[in-house]
């Protein structure tokens, strides 16, 4: 795993694109900082972090963009899944590596706030400065995560960066939908059927075998039918808690509070636990085909 | 030792290996042979575990690859068909690399890696850049990756594609060496470039072995000397018609005229008869002097020909 770390680090800064990366976060961070701090005079610092996030969404796939395609495509592959390392500290190490560049931005960004307080005795919330820290840091390790499986399961490290923008810049689109579906019980049961319809296309497609499907498909249906009948309050804005529950920005502002936001850094980790374990799975199924 | 048994490999409906055994023993060198497409890359894939079989299963020293990956590939060094480099290293850091990931102990890695370079000849271009290199020293670079840690099997995916003449000499040459303390598989798609290293040929055709031997073997089962081509000074139409005369001559023509006085024949006999000796004696008694005979040059087509006809004619 550390051989893959290192060499993925040695990577990004024997190409343009961990400069690029770094620079381009710096730059980003000192506009805002430049624009809060010293423009309006305001001292707190999660101003700042709250700001950037949203076009910082476009720097992570420099990041992530190459990390799996450009082996794919080089057959540089071959080499790593034929050393006796496992599959998934390969990608162990890709992942981590682009966290440490990532980090790196965090630990240098932190001479901002520093500055505030040394330089022009400002005073900000302490909690509210680590919250926003805390915050910043399990967004991005999420972040990073889904660009890296995206640019597994390409050979195109442009097209990686394209789908990587497109996904963050839906899932920002997606931020408030929640507050715009009806909490009627019976859009909740119309949504979830489709869910369930969908998973059984997904369960059809890969194993092809409708008796298994048609089992599924009848007990997911008296699951929410029955469910639905005896406590139909249950139904009542179930989507849009859902949605709510998963909605990322919501979160991430949330957490600036100050207050120890223990669940959502939970959600940030097993999101970015998630994508590193599918992409795992990815590079181990495509030995299958 | 490599243990190969019942290797079937299935892409969707395409069947890419049905049915794969052959083993190579301790020290051997097998070449494995076939045309483009056969199924040499991937049955070499999954020796070394970068695919999954669908069927059957591969052992290396007896330590089964899909269930005990990690020790099976501590065993091999792999060389695929495009070797697996990165453009933006130098020499040496690759190869640093290349020993990072098959976990060899930092005090031994300078070591390592000076011998694999010596031995691999790539020593004059450690600092380089790979990205610049000729397509020789990259595969010799890639060669040189294959052997770090001195791993007893060595599975080599054609290492003299893109080579001049003198540098394929040299990695037959490095091939032979190694083979005193390692075990190889070598892939080709050309009869020569095996005949010369290896003790075993396993011959692959659509998925499928078609046979198992020596490369003696084989090319005396497929040496031609039912076909010749001379060339011999003297009148065209006697030659012709005296060679056609000697008993087991089935078909006598002339091929070209290249130097002046002297005609190119192609002589074709019965399969059971050698007439070569008859040719000369005909020649010797009308002083006709033959500056070249030689047999149709036997290629992997007429070997595959062959075997897959032997293969036919016993159903």
């Amino acid at each position: 795993m550390l051989a893959v770390l290192k060499k993925e680090l040695n990577t990004y800064f024997r190409n343009p694109l961990g400069y690029v990366f770094i620079g381009m976060m710096m730059l980003i961070m000192g506009f805002y900082y430049s624009y809060y701090t010293l423009y309006y005079q305001k001292a707190d610092y999660y101003y700042v972090l709250n700001a950037c996030t949203s076009l910082i969404l476009f720097v992570i796939p420099v990041l992530t963009m190459r990390l799996m395609s450009e082996e794919r495509k080089n057959k540089t592959d071959q080499l790593l899944l034929t050393s006796p390392i496992s599959t998934f500290d390969m990608v162990l190490g890709k992942y981590l590596a682009a966290v440490v560049l990532y980090l790196i931005v965090i630990v240098v960004s932190f001479l901002q706030p520093l500055t505030t307080i040394i330089v022009f005795k400002g005073k900000m919330a302490t909690e509210m400065l680590i919250g926003g820290y805390i915050a910043f840091l399990t967004m991005g390790i999420a972040f990073i995560a889904m660009g890296m499986f995206i640019s597994t399961i390409t050979e195109n490290q442009l097209v990686a960066a394209v789908i990587t923008i497109a996904l963050f810049s839906v899932l920002m689109l997606t931020e408030g939908l929640y507050a715009m579906i009806s909490t009627s019980r019976y859009v909740s049961l119309g949504c979830l059927l489709a869910i369930l319809a969908g998973v059984l296309v997904l369960i059809y497609n890969s194993i092809k075998d409708i008796m298994t499907t048609a089992i599924v498909g009848v007990a997911g249906l008296l699951g929410i039918l029955v469910t639905f009948f005896i406590v139909p309050s249950a139904f009542d804005s179930l989507i849009n808690n859902i949605l709510k529950s998963l909605s990322i920005f919501t979160r991430y502002s949330g957490m600036f509070s100050g207050k120890f936001a223990f669940a959502d850094i939970i959600f940030f980790l097993s999101l970015a636990a998630f994508f590193v374990w599918m992409t795992y799975q990815t590079v181990e199924r495509r030995r299958w085909n | 030792m490599i243990e190969v048994k019942h290797l079937t490999k299935r892409y969707g409906d395409h069947l890419a290996l049905d049915d794969v055994s052959f083993t190579v023993e301790d020290g051997e060198i097998v070449g494995f042979l076939g045309p483009n497409g056969a199924g040499k890359s991937t049955t070499m894939n999954i020796i070394t575990g970068y695919l999954s079989s669908t069927d059957g299963e591969v052992l290396v020293d007896g330590v089964d690859v899909l269930e005990n990956p990690i020790e099976a590939k501590k065993k091999i060094g792999y060389l695929p068909e495009i070797p697996p480099l990165y453009g933006d290293m130098t020499v040496k850091e690759y190869l640093e690399f290349a020993c990072d990931l098959k976990k060899i102990p930092a005090a031994n890695k300078e070591e390592t890696i000076e011998q694999v370079s010596k031995l691999a000849r790539v020593t004059d271009v450690k600092g380089r850049l790979i990205r610049n290199l000729s397509k020789g020293y990259k595969q010799r670079v890639g060669l040189a990756q294959a052997m770090i840690g001195n791993p007893e099997v060595l599975i080599l995916d054609e290492p003299t594609v893109g080579l001049d003449p003198k540098q394929i000499i040299e990695v037959r040459d490095l091939v032979k060496n190694l083979s005193k303390d390692h075990t190889i598989l070598l892939s080709s798609h050309i009869l020569q470039e095996v005949q010369a290293v290896c003790d075993k040929l396993v011959i692959i055709n659509h998925g499928r072995i078609v046979a198992i031997d020596s490369p003696e073997e084989l090319s005396r089962n497929a040496l031609q000397i039912n076909k010749l081509e001379l060339r011999i000074k003297g009148p065209k139409n006697e030659i012709l018609r005296g060679i056609s005369e000697l008993t087991g001559v089935e078909n006598a023509e002339l091929l070209r005229v290249r130097e002046e006085g002297t005609v190119d024949i192609r002589v074709e006999t019965d399969e059971t008869i050698d007439v070569r000796e008859e040719i000369f004696e005909f020649c010797r008694e009308n002083d006709f002097p033959i500056f070249s005979m030689k047999t149709d040059e036997v290629n992997l087509e007429d070997i595959f020909l062959q075997v897959t006809g032997e293969r036919e004619a016993k159903r």
